[in-house]
C-alpha cells in the first residue's frame, strides 16, 4: 500500500512536470514564412514555345515590356528575346510570361521568344508588332558612377566591359567646347579639377591633356581655331583670368592673356573675334580686342563695358553666332540678360532682362520674367530648321542647362522659356533629379548637369552631368540599317 | 518531499516547548455534518507552530501531543474547531461550514481597517480572485469593469508598456494631473510592480468621507492596497505557474502591393495627375517578375509573429507561530514579445519586445511583547524590458508607413533597402537588424510597523507608527547600428542593371545609456482610540504622515531638481454610532505640499457624513427579516489635488539676460551692456485645487446575503484648477505667462454593484455586474472668448471632441456652386461637404462645432457569472465601455496624405468609397454618400480634417475572461502531501463587439500605430501545500 502511495505520487510529480515541461515547449514552437509566388516551371524543349500577348503595344527604346505566353521556362539566361531583330535585355522570366526591355533601333517591331541553350532551341513568335517610336533619347556616353560612388578621376575608353579600363571621374561643374577645327574633339574644362580634358569621339577615349588649370571656367577658340583660350577664376586682381593655349604646340604651352579677378567666363565674338570675359566680385563685363592683341599686343587689362547689376553676380556670357547680341546667363542669381551688340561703336549696349527673375530660383515654363530658372550654366545656340523655313531673321533657340532644375531647357528668341530634357520618370519619386536614360520628358533624369555642347553634324546634344558624373547625350535614336517595310 | 517538508518546519518552528510533558497519541476522524469524511484538515496546535498533521483521505488522522494541550482543526470553508485533550485519545470531530455574513466583512481604509458595516463613506472592496485572470504583467489592465467606480483605458500592448492609465469615477479636472493617488503598505507606489498574489486587500476610496484625511492629495480618489501577511499555524505553501499564449485582438491589416498601386494611381488620375504605376508596371508586379524593383512583401507578416508566450510562477509560503509570523514571496513573469527576430543574430541577443520581472516580498511580523506588535516589510522588483534598436520607437510607424511596393527586404545582390533613415527605414531592418535596448527598472521598498495597544492606560487606544523608504532607478542602455543601405531607383540601365542610390554608410554596434532614479521617504504616526459605553460607540483616530521623494541620479544642473517633494499632514476622524444604526463621522485633512509659497502651503480639509442602517430598526428586524441589510449613506466634504504636471515653485521667479540694453559710450566706441528681464514671472498665489464632493450611497443585502448591492450617486465641484494664464492682455505688459488656479469643473455620475448568490442543488452560482458613469463640465477655463460661444471649452466635457459637420460628399459641380464656399483649399465633386454651422454662407473653422463625446469612456462596465460544481469551476466575465467617441487620422487613415508613404489599411475605405466614374466606367460609384471621400495624393485640406466623418465610436463591450478550472481529488492530491491542486484555462479578450473595427476600441490611439491589445489563452496550474 505505502509503495503504492509512492509511485502514485510520483506519477503526479512526473505529470506536473511533463505539464510544465510541455507548457515551455510550445513556446519554442518557431513558424516560417514560405514564399507567396509559386515557382515557375522550368523549360519543356518538347514542347512548343508561345507568344500569346505583350503589353505595352508601343514605345520606345529601353520600354518595360511584359511577354505573355507559354513554355518560356524558369532562367532568364536561356531565355532570349528578339524585337524588331535586336536583342532585349531580359530582366526575368515566369513560365508564362516574362519581362525585357526593348532594345534600341527595334524598328521592326516583331517580337520572338527563344528559350534553351544554343543548340536546343525553341522559338515562339507571335503576329502582333510592337509599335516602335524612334524619338529624341538621352542616353549616357561615357562614365559610370560605383554604388558607393568613389570612383576616381581616370582616363580610359568610353565603355568597357572592364569597368576599370572605362573614363570616369567628373565629379565636378564642368564647361564644354566642341573644337571647331574638329568635331569629333570635345574639350571639357571642370571647375575644381586642374585638369584639361579632351573626349576624343574618334577613338572613344576620354584623355587628361593638361593638370596645371586653377578653377578653369571656360573655354573657347580664336576664330581661326589656333589657340584655345581658358578662363580661370583666381581671387587676386593681378592673376590670370585667361590663359592662351596653341593649338601648333598642342595645347602644352601657356600664355596669360588678360589678369583680372574671379573670371566666370570668356567668350570669343564669332564674327569679330574680340574677347568678352567678366569678373565675379565687382560684376564688370569686359572687351579684350584680340585682334590687336595679335597684331601688335595689348596690356593684360581689358575695357570695361559695363557692371551687370551689383558686385558678386555669378555669370557666362554666350553670343549669338550672327554676333549681333549676347546672353549674359546669370548662375547665381536665376535669370538670363540680352544686351545686344553695336556695330558702329564696337561695343555691347546695357543689358536687358529676357528671362527669370533677379534671385528668383524656381521651376516655371513661361515668357520672360514669368518663366522660373535655377542656377543656369551652360548654354548653346542651336539652329532650328523651322526658322530657317519661316525665314525669321533670328534662326537659332538658345539651349541651356540648370544645375539645381536637372534639366535642359529651350529660350527662343522671343523670350519664351520650355523645357527640353529632363525631370521625367515622375513616377518614381517626386525628386526632379536622378539617373534615368530614355525619353527626353518623360523618363529621362539629370543630376545636376552643368556643361552642354551641340554638334551640328549630328545633331547632338552633350551634357555634362556633373552629380551622376556621367557624360549624357541627347539624339534622335540612330538608324544603322534600311527599314523594311 | 516529506523530509523537505519536515526540514522546513523544523527550522521555521520558532517556539519549542522546553517543559517535558506526558506526550500522548491522539487518533480520530474529522467529518462535516453529513458525515462526510474531510480530506486535508490541518490538525495542530495553536502554541506549537511546526507540529501538526493532515488527515488522510478517509478523513483519519493521527497525532502526538502533550496532554493538556489544545488541538486545532482548520479546513478552508470550515469554522476552525479547538479541542482540548485530557482524557479522550480518541476524538471524532465535526466541522460546520463557515458562513461569512456581509456584516462581519472589513475594509481597509485609510485610517486602518474597519467593519464594513460602519463606513460611511464610498469605498469599494475589490475581490481579488476577480483580477487573477488577468494576462498581462500589469495589475492595472484588471481594473476595468471590475472595480465600480474606476474607469481606464489602456494605452499599448507592448509588453512592459502595457499598462493603463485610469481615473476615478472619471475625470474632473484638466489642469496639472488627474490620477489617482496609489497607497500600498501606506506608501505612495506603483501600481505596475506588484505582484498580484501578494496582495491581500484591495480598496479603493472614493468620496470626501475617506479621502479627506489625505487632503491635498486626495481629490482625484485613492487607491489602497495592503499585502498578504503570515497567518498563525502550519506552514502554508502556494505555487502556481501559468503558462499564456498571446495572440492579438485586432491587427489592422493591409492592401497587398497590386491593391495598393491600383489605390495609389487612382488617387492621382481622379486628381488629374499622372500615373505612378504604368500599367505594364502592374503586370510585372502581379506576376512578380522584378522583386527588386516592384516588390509585394506582407510586411505584417514578416515582423510580426502570430503570437507569443508568456510564463508566471509564483511561489508564497507563509506560517509561523504566535510570537512570529512570517510571508514569503517570490514570483517571475516573462512576457514574449510578437515580433519576429532573425535567426541569424539568436546566439547574440533578442531584439523582440520582451518583458520580464522578478519579484519578491518578505513581511514579517513579530510580537514583542503581548500588545507589541512589529512589522516589518521588505519588496523588491526587477525589470528588463527588450525591444529593437531604432525599433522601439519607429517599430509600428514604419510598419505602417513602408508599402508594399515600396523596396523588397533584401536586394538580389545582397544589398539593404531603404527609402530614407530614420522613421523611414526598411522595417525588417528597423524590427531586427539595428541591435537592441534594454531598458530595467529596479525597486527596492521597505516598510517598518510598530503597533503599540494601549489598552492599558485606556481601554480602545492604539498606537501604529510607520517608517518606509523606497529606492527606485532606471537603466536604459541601447546598443544601436545599421547595415550599410542603399536604394534603388524605380528604372533600369540600358544594360538591365539596377541603379543605386546610397542612403547610408553602415554603423557598427555603439552605446548609449541613460539612468534616472530616485527615493522616497515615508513617516506616518496614528493613534487609535474605540471604545463602546452601551449604546454608544465613539472613535477616533489622529494621524500624521509626511513623505519626501527626491531625484537621486541625473539631477543635472538645476538646483531644483535637488529638492525633495515634500508633503506634510496631520489628519483625524472621529466618529459616533449609536447601536450600530446611526452613524456619523468627521474627518480632516490638514496637509502641506512644499511646492507652494509659504501661506500657500497648508489647507484644511473637512468632510462629514452620516449613515443610517436601517436594517437595524426594529421594525426592519422584526417584520422584514430577508433584509440583512440597508444601509443609507451620505457624505459631503473638500479635498486637493496639488499635482502640477511636474512644475516646481510656480511662485518663484526666473531673470534671464536677453532684454534691450544701454550703450553707455560715445559715439564710436562700445560701452553697450543687455539688460536683464524676468523669464519666468512669479506666482505667488498659486495652490492647489480644491474639489467639494457629495456622495448619496445605498448598500443592500437581501435574502441571507444572496443579493448584494451597492449604489452611489455623486457630484462634485472641482475648482481652482491649475492652469497657465495664456490669454492675457497685451496691456498687462508680461512677457510670460503666469500661473493661476482658475479652472472649474463640475462632474457628477452614479455607480453601481449588483450581485447574486444561488446555489442550486450542487451548482454554485454567482452572477456579478457593476457601472461607472460620469460626465463632467468646464465651467470654467483660461481661454480666449470666441465669438461662436459653442467655440468655448466652457460648458462642454473635459476633452471634447470637436469638429466640422460633415454632409457626406458633393455630388457635383452644380451641388458645389450652390453650397457654401469652403475655405480648406480646393475640392472637387466626392469630397467632402461640410455644414456652415454659423450661416455665415462660408465653411470655414468658425464652423467647428462640438462633436461626440470624449474618447475617455464615460460608462464603464462589466458583467461576470461564476458557477461551481464539485471540483469544476467556471468563470466569465464581460467587460464594456460606453459613450466614447473619438478622431481618427494619420497617414493610413487618410491614404496616401503623405504621399508614397503610408500603407492602406484593409477596410478603411469601407465597401464603397466615392470613385469617378470616368475611372469605375460607372455612375453608381459617384455616390455622395460613400464611405470614403475621392481619393487624394499628398494630403487634402479638405477631407482630412476634424470632422464627423472620421470620428468614430469607441463604445465596445467584450468577453474579457473565461476561467474554467478544475480541482483534483483530494484522495490523489493528498497522496503528494498537498492541499489542494487546480488546473485551469482562461482565455481573455476572446470576442469583442465594437461598431469599430480597424483596431481594438480600447487602445487609446487615434492612429492604431501601437502595439495591438492580447487576446491570450492562459494554461495554469496552482498547487497549495
Amino acid at each position: 500500500m505505502r509503495a503504492n502511495q509512492k509511485r502514485d505520487s510520483r506519477l503526479l510529480c512526473w505529470m506536473l512536470s511533463a505539464f510544465i515541461a510541455l507548457t515551455c515547449v510550445i513556446g519554442g514552437c518557431k513558424d516560417d514564412n514560405g514564399s507567396s509566388i509559386a515557382d515557375a516551371l522550368p523549360f519543356d524543349p518538347s514542347k512548343p514555345v508561345v507568344v500569346s500577348n505583350f503589353n505595352p503595344k508601343a514605345g520606345g527604346m529601353g520600354q518595360r515590356l511584359v511577354i505573355f505566353g507559354k513554355n518560356f521556362g524558369n532562367d532568364p539566361d536561356s531565355v532570349s528575346v528578339f524585337i524588331g531583330g535586336k536583342k532585349a535585355v531580359v530582366i526575368s522570366v515566369e513560365g508564362e510570361s516574362l519581362y525585357c526591355l526593348v532594345p534600341g533601333k527595334a524598328y521592326r517591331g516583331d517580337v520572338e521568344v527563344r528559350v534553351g541553350t544554343n543548340d536546343k532551341q525553341v522559338i515562339g513568335k507571335t503576329d502582333m508588332v510592337f509599335d516602335y517610336q524612334r524619338k529624341l533619347v538621352v542616353s549616357t556616353v561615357i562614365g559610370y558612377r560605383n554604388d558607393r560612388g568613389d570612383e576616381p578621376w581616370m582616363d580610359g575608353k568610353f565603355k568597357d566591359k572592364d569597368q576599370n579600363k572605362m573614363a570616369s571621374g567628373f565629379w565636378n561643374p564642368s564647361t564644354m567646347r566642341f573644337d571647331p577645327l574638329n568635331p569629333k574633339h570635345l574639350w571639357v574644362v571642370f571647375d575644381g579639377n586642374r585638369g584639361l580634358y579632351l573626349i576624343n569621339f574618334e577613338d572613344s577615349t576620354v584623355t587628361q591633356k593638361r593638370t596645371d588649370l586653377e578653377r578653369p571656367r571656360s573655354l573657347d577658340f580664336t576664330l581661326d581655331g589656333k589657340y584655345m583660350i581658358i578662363a580661370e577664376d583666381r581671387g587676386g586682381n593681378d592673376e590670370a583670368s585667361t590663359q592662351l593655349l596653341s593649338r601648333e604646340n598642342d595645347w602644352q604651352d601657356k600664355e596669360i592673356l588678360t589678369k583680372s579677378r574671379q573670371c566666370n567666363g570668356a567668350t570669343v565674338h564669332p564674327v569679330n573675334g574680340e574677347m568678352y570675359y567678366n569678373s565675379y566680385g565687382s560684376g564688370e563685363f569686359f572687351r579684350y580686342d584680340l585682334n590687336q592683341y595679335f597684331n601688335g599686343g595689348l596690356g593684360f587689362k581689358g575695357d570695361i563695358q559695363f557692371v551687370v547689376q551689383d558686385p558678386e553676380w555669378e555669370y557666362k556670357v554666350f553670343i549669338h553666332p550672327s554676333g549681333n547680341y549676347a546672353y549674359i546667363v546669370v548662375i547665381n542669381k536665376h535669370y538670363i540678360l540680352r544686351c545686344d551688340y553695336n556695330w558702329e561703336k564696337k561695343v555691347f549696349n546695357q543689358p536687358y532682362l529676357v528671362c527669370g527673375q533677379l534671385g528668383a530660383a524656381g521651376y516655371e515654363d513661361g515668357v520672360g520674367s514669368t518663366a522660373r530658372l535655377r542656377v543656369p550654366y551652360q548654354g548653346v545656340f542651336v539652329k532650328n530648321p523651322a526658322y530657317v523655313a519661316q525665314a525669321k531673321p533670328d534662326e537659332y533657340d538658345f539651349y541651356f542647362t540648370e544645375l539645381d532644375n536637372h534639366d535642359i531647357r529651350i529660350l527662343t528668341p522671343q523670350g519664351s522659356v520650355t523645357t527640353f530634357a529632363g525631370r521625367g520618370s515622375s513616377s518614381i519619386n517626386g525628386d526632379p533629379w536622378g539617373y534615368v536614360d530614355g525619353d527626353l520628358r518623360k523618363e529621362a533624369r539629370f543630376d545636376r548637369p552643368t556643361g552642354l555642347a551641340y554638334n551640328e553634324a549630328e545633331g547632338a546634344f552633350y551634357v555634362g552631368d556633373y552629380a551622376n558624373r556621367r557624360f549624357r547625350k541627347i539624339a534622335l535614336e540612330e538608324v544603322d540599317e534600311v527599314i523594311k517595310k | 518531499m516529506n523530509k523537505f517538508l519536515l526540514t522546513c518546519m523544523l527550522l521555521l518552528s520558532v517556539t519549542v516547548s522546553a517543559l517535558a510533558q506526558e506526550i500522548v497519541e491522539v487518533t480520530g476522524v474529522v467529518a462535516d455534518v453529513k458525515k462526510e469524511p474531510l480530506i486535508g484538515v490541518t490538525v495542530g496546535v495553536p502554541d506549537a507552530p511546526g507540529l501538526g498533521t493532515t488527515t488522510d483521505v478517509n478523513g483519519k488522522f493521527k497525532i502526538k501531543v502533550e496532554r493538556y494541550k489544545k488541538l486545532r482543526f482548520s479546513y478552508v470553508g470550515f469554522v476552525t474547531k479547538e479541542i482540548l485533550v485530557k482524557d479522550a485519545f480518541v476524538l471524532n470531530v465535526t466541522l460546520v461550514e463557515s458562513e461569512l455574513s456581509v456584516l462581519d466583512e472589513v475594509v481597509v481604509t485609510g485610517t486602518g481597517v474597519q467593519k464594513k458595516l460602519t463606513l460611511t463613506g464610498a469605498v469599494t472592496s475589490v475581490n481579488i480572485a476577480d483580477l487573477k485572470s488577468n494576462p498581462t504583467s500589469s495589475l492595472s489592465n484588471a481594473l476595468a469593469g471590475n472595480v465600480p467606480g474606476v474607469m481606464a483605458m489602456m494605452q499599448s500592448g507592448q509588453p512592459g508598456r502595457n499598462v493603463s492609465e485610469f481615473w476615478i469615477r472619471g475625470i474632473s479636472t484638466f489642469g496639472g494631473g488627474s490620477a489617482a493617488l496609489v497607497l500600498i503598505d501606506n506608501i505612495e507606489r506603483s501600481l505596475n510592480e506588484i505582484n498580484i498574489e501578494d496582495i491581500a486587500s484591495f480598496t479603493v476610496l472614493k468620496d470626501a468621507a475617506v479621502t479627506a484625511i489625505y487632503g491635498s492629495r486626495g481629490a482625484n480618489g485613492v487607491i489602497l492596497i495592503t499585502t498578504k501577511r503570515g497567518k498563525d499555524g502550519k506552514i502554508n505553501i502556494d505555487l502556481k505557474d501559468e503558462t499564456i499564449y498571446n495572440t492579438r485582438t485586432i491587427t489592422p491589416d493591409f492592401e497587398d502591393g497590386v491593391t495598393y498601386s491600383n489605390l495609389l494611381n487612382e488617387s492621382r488620375i481622379t486628381r488629374n495627375q499622372p500615373l505612378i504605376y504604368q500599367p505594364e508596371e502592374l503586370d510585372i508586379m502581379r506576376l512578380g517578375l522584378d522583386p527588386d524593383l516592384y516588390p509585394n512583401v506582407d510586411w505584417k507578416d514578416l515582423l510580426l509573429k502570430d503570437g507569443a508566450m508568456t510564463y508566471r510562477a509564483n511561489l508564497n509560503i507563509n506560517g509561523g507561530g504566535p510570537t512570529a509570523r512570517y510571508f514569503v514571496s517570490g514570483s517571475y513573469v516573462d512576457e514574449g514579445g510578437m515580433y519576429k527576430t532573425d535567426e541569424t543574430l539568436k546566439k547574440d541577443y533578442s531584439t523582440n519586445a520582451n518583458f520580464k520581472r522578478w519579484n519578491y516580498r518578505v513581511n514579517t511580523d513579530i510580537n514583542i511583547t503581548k500588545s507589541t506588535l512589529l512589522q516589518l516589510g521588505i519588496a523588491g522588483s526587477l525589470d528588463t524590458r527588450n525591444s529593437p534598436g531604432i525599433g522601439d520607437n519607429d517599430f509600428w510607424g514604419v510598419l505602417f508607413g513602408y508599402s508594399p511596393i515600396r523596396t523588397p527586404v533584401m536586394y538580389s545582390n545582397g544589398y539593404v533597402p531603404t527609402i530614407g533613415t530614420g522613421n523611414q527605414t526598411n522595417p525588417w531592418v528597423v524590427a531586427t537588424q539595428t541591435g537592441f535596448n534594454q531598458n530595467w527598472a529596479n525597486k527596492i521598498q521597505t516598510n517598518l510597523a510598530l503597533e503599540q495597544n494601549f489598552d492599558f492606560i485606556t481601554k480602545g487606544l492604539r498606537f501604529r507608527g510607520i517608517f518606509g523608504f523606497d529606492t527606485n532607478n532606471y537603466s536604459d542602455i541601447q546598443r544601436i547600428k545599421w547595415p550599410e543601405q542603399w536604394r534603388a531607383e524605380r528604372a533600369r540601365t540600358p544594360e538591365g542593371a539596377l541603379i543605386f542610390t546610397h542612403v547610408s554608410n553602415p554603423s557598427e554596434l555603439f552605446q548609449r545609456s541613460g539612468s534616472n532614479g530616485d527615493r522616497r521617504s515615508f513617516q506616518d504616526l496614528m493613534f487609535n482610540y474605540d471604545r463602546g459605553v452601551g449604546s454608544h460607540n465613539f472613535g477616533a483616530v489622529a494621524r500624521f504622515t509626511r513623505d519626501a521623494l527626491i531625484r537621486t541620479v541625473n539631477l543635472g544642473d538645476d538646483i531644483k531638481n535637488g529638492i525633495s517633494r515634500r508633503n506634510e499632514a496631520l489628519a483625524g476622524r472621529a466618529t459616533y454610532n449609536y447601536k450600530f444604526r446611526y452613524f456619523a463621522d468627521f474627518t480632516f485633512g490638514y496637509t502641506g505640499s512644499e511646492n507652494f509659497a509659504t501661506g500657500q502651503q497648508y489647507g484644511f480639509f473637512p468632510a462629514f457624513s452620516f449613515a443610517w442602517n436601517v436594517s437595524e430598526e426594529k421594525f426592519i428586524k422584526d417584520h422584514v427579516k430577508w433584509i440583512n441589510m440597508f444601509k443609507i449613506r451620505y457624505s459631503k466634504g473638500k479635498v486637493g489635488n496639488d499635482q502640477l504636471g511636474g512644475d516646481r515653485f510656480p511662485y518663484l521667479y526666473s531673470l534671464g539676460e536677453g532684454a534691450s540694453g544701454y550703450q553707455w559710450a560715445d559715439y564710436g566706441f562700445d560701452r553697450g551692456f543687455g539688460g536683464m528681464r524676468y523669464t519666468q514671472v512669479s506666482s505667488p498665489y498659486v495652490t492647489w485645487e480644491i474639489a467639494t464632493k457629495q456622495n448619496l450611497g445605498f448598500d443592500v443585502s437581501l435574502f441571507r446575503d444572496k443579493i448584494n448591492a451597492n449604489f452611489d450617486i455623486f457630484n462634485e465641484d472641482r475648482k481652482g484648477i491649475y492652469m497657465g494664464r495664456n490669454f492675457l492682455p497685451g496691456i498687462v505688459g508680461l512677457e510670460s505667462t503666469p500661473r493661476a488656479n482658475v479652472g472649474a469643473v463640475k462632474s457628477s455620475g452614479f455607480e453601481g454593484r449588483l450581485a447574486y448568490n444561488q446555489k442550486l442543488g450542487n451548482v454554485n452560482l454567482t452572477t456579478r455586474g457593476n457601472f461607472t458613469y460620469s460626465k463632467n463640465e468646464i465651467l470654467e477655463r483660461d481661454e480666449q472668448n470666441n465669438v461662436y460661444p459653442y467655440q468655448n471649452d466652457e460648458g462642454f466635457r473635459v476633452d471634447q471632441a470637436k469638429g466640422l459637420v460633415s454632409l457626406g460628399m458633393f455630388k457635383d459641380y452644380d451641388d458645389i456652386r450652390n453650397s457654401p464656399r469652403q475655405n480648406f483649399g480646393t475640392y472637387q465633386p466626392g469630397d467632402l461637404k461640410y455644414k456652415d454651422v454659423n450661416g455665415d454662407g462660408v465653411v470655414d473653422d468658425g464652423d467647428r462645432v462640438a462633436i461626440g463625446a470624449t474618447r475617455r469612456p464615460n460608462l464603464i462596465y462589466g458583467l461576470g457569472a461564476s458557477a461551481s460544481w464539485k471540483s469544476l469551476d467556471v468563470n466569465v466575465f464581460f467587460q464594456g465601455a460606453g459613450k466614447s467617441t473619438f478622431q481618427t487620422y494619420g497617414k493610413t487613415v487618410f491614404a496616401f496624405s503623405e504621399g508614397e508613404w503610408g500603407q492602406v489599411m484593409k477596410g478603411v475605405m469601407g465597401d464603397n468609397r466615392w470613385i469617378s466614374a470616368d475611372i469605375s466606367g460607372d455612375p453608381a460609384t459617384e455616390d455622395p454618400n460613400a464611405s470614403y471621400p475621392r481619393l487624394s495624393f499628398g494630403g487634402n485640406g479638405n477631407n482630412f480634417r476634424e470632422s464627423t466623418f472620421w470620428l468614430r465610436n469607441g463604445q465596445y463591450l467584450r468577453l474579457k475572461t473565461v476561467d474554467i478550472g478544475y480541482r483534483l481529488p483530494k484522495q490523489l492530491v493528498n497522496r503528494i502531501r498537498a492541499n489542494n491542486i487546480r488546473l485551469f484555462l482562461v482565455g481573455s479578450n476572446l470576442l469583442t463587439w465594437s461598431k469599430f473595427k480597424l483596431w481594438d476600441p480600447e487602445l487609446a490611439s487615434a492612429r492604431g500605430e501601437e502595439y495591438p491589445l492580447p487576446k491570450s489563452f492562459t494554461f495554469g496550474i496552482s498547487v497549495n501545500l
